[in-house]
């Protein structure tokens, strides 16, 4: 049975954690907001970013070497199969258009409810 | 005057005490050793996909369900499982039960080759898209549009350029429109030194451990505090289930198309064009005041993201007569998921949308 006069130490630690929570993240919005750190953030976001573009490349020329595709060329034949899916898609819509067969046909027998609901009343 | 504890009362607090710190043990390295908990649980299917655009229909869970559909509009940044993370906490799945007909519009990471997809493509092309999909599934004609964050705000620019639009209601969570409040996003995004052309134009998309990154340093100190609490609470299953599944979708974050940040950036963030009425996409003027459909807001009291001030002017903006902008308990996330959305979101909005679904 707890005890309301008892005092709690777990408890005052969490009401602690929290303060420090609130306070640490208003003390940092504070300084990010400010105009030096956005101008900061900006080079260091372009830099780092271009950096790791770099070195994409360069390890994209070590692919190369060791006869393996990199990831961009992964990439491009994931887009390719998408490109054959949507192709797909807009053939399959066509046939739809020129049969007049339902869309939804390949879809297995689903329950469709009655749209007849009407609001509870309060 | 106050007595002293009795025996039995610490003699109580320290048994559960150790209690606690056993099975925080215990189950500290269970957490390590064990699989995130699965998300996105009630059934659907993939009805249409074209590259990044994902539209699902949750299959129905009630006998009789409501005329109008409804079409749920995620933001580009984020998965759409928040809305669906496990049965019994499940805005989806609450909306099912409730007897709505739901569909989402979800996004898959945008390919190198999709870099090019800008912003008229989500307004003009990937929701009209959808919307007469949703239109040919059901056999309705009538719409109800439901946006979150960026997919509130794809919504309104949609509703806001199309005067043929099937939307027969408008519902946006958490959506901003006037971009000068979003408070250190407006910083970080400053023209004088965020050169988004070179960012762009390097990378071609926005990686996601960028928009990551933004989005923690918002709160920089929580991911520490936030560690010591999943600590502190190790021995509630509960409670470790629901950090893992909201921590593992805050981490999920998809990566932008190139063109698509360039826009969001130059026009809504640097032109603030939507609140300030001039803003195009594609060629057509969107005009908040063109929105005449019943439309609700909700907004976050406590949003670190979207700041109440960053999304106020949008129910003043809309031309709707029935219009209504609702204030919540809770943050960014934790009003469209978990308890507190439970219990102050999803009746509410039940309670908005019965009527104007039949």
């Amino acid at each position: 049975m707890s005890d309301a006069k008892l005092p709690d130490p777990a408890a005052m630690l969490r009401d602690m954690l929290g303060q420090w929570e609130k306070t640490s993240n208003e003390a940092m919005t504070q300084l990010m907001a400010s105009n030096e750190f956005g101008r900061a953030m900006g080079q260091m976001t372009t830099m780092s970013l271009e950096a790791k573009n770099n070195f994409s490349e360069l390890f994209g020329k070590v692919l190369t070497g060791m006869n393996l595709p990199s990831r961009d060329e992964l990439l491009t034949v994931a887009t390719q199969i998408r490109d054959v899916d949507a192709r797909l898609d807009r053939i399959e819509a066509l046939l739809v258009k020129l049969t007049g067969a339902s869309p939804v046909a390949e879809r297995p027998a689903l329950p469709r409810p009655p749209r007849t609901r009407k609001p509870v009343k309060p | 005057m106050s007595s002293a504890p009795s025996e039995e009362s610490v003699a109580a607090r320290v048994t559960a005490t150790v209690e606690r710190a056993i099975q925080r043990n215990i189950k500290g390295l269970e957490y390590f050793g064990s699989a995130a908990p699965a998300v996105g649980a009630s059934p659907r299917d993939l009805i249409h996909a074209r590259g990044t655009m994902l539209l699902y229909h949750y299959r129905p869970m009630a006998d009789e369900i409501y005329r109008v559909p409804i079409l749920v509009v995620m933001a580009t940044t984020n998965r759409g499982y928040i809305l669906d993370l496990a049965p019994g906490q499940s805005f989806v799945e609450f909306l099912l039960k409730r007897g709505y007909d739901v569909y989402m519009l979800d996004w898959a990471p945008p390919t190198a080759a999709e870099k090019t997809l800008d912003l008229n493509s989500y307004v003009n092309d990937f929701i009209p898209d959808c919307l007469a999909k949703v239109q040919a599934d059901s056999g309705i004609e009538d719409v109800t549009l439901m946006g979150y964050c960026m997919g509130g705000v794809l919504s309104t620019l949609y509703q806001g350029s199309h005067a043929d639009s099937p939307v027969v209601n408008l519902v946006t969570f958490t959506t901003p429109v006037d971009m000068t409040k979003m408070g250190l996003f407006s910083a970080w995004a400053d023209k004088r030194w965020f050169d988004v052309d070179r960012l762009v134009d390097s990378l071609g998309n926005v990686p996601a451990e960028i928009l990551y990154t933004s989005f923690d340093m918002l709160r920089p100190a929580s991911r520490f505090a936030g560690n010591i609490r999943l600590w502190d609470n190790m021995w509630s299953d509960e409670f470790v289930k629901g950090y893992r599944m909201l921590d593992r979708w805050g981490a999920d974050m998809l990566p932008l198309a190139g063109e698509y940040f360039r826009d969001t950036t130059k026009k809504l963030m640097w032109d603030n064009a939507l609140v300030e009425d001039r803003l195009e996409v594609g060629g057509r003027p969107v005009r908040l005041g063109n929105i005449t459909v019943p439309f609700l807001h909700v907004v976050a009291e406590h949003d670190h993201i979207v700041t109440t001030e960053a999304s106020a002017p949008l129910v003043k903006l809309v031309g709707s007569t029935d219009k209504e902008e609702v204030i919540l308990k809770g943050g960014h996330v934790s009003l469209v998921a978990g308890a507190n959305a439970q219990k102050r979101l999803w009746p509410r909005l039940d309670q908005w949308l019965q009527e104007r679904s039949v």
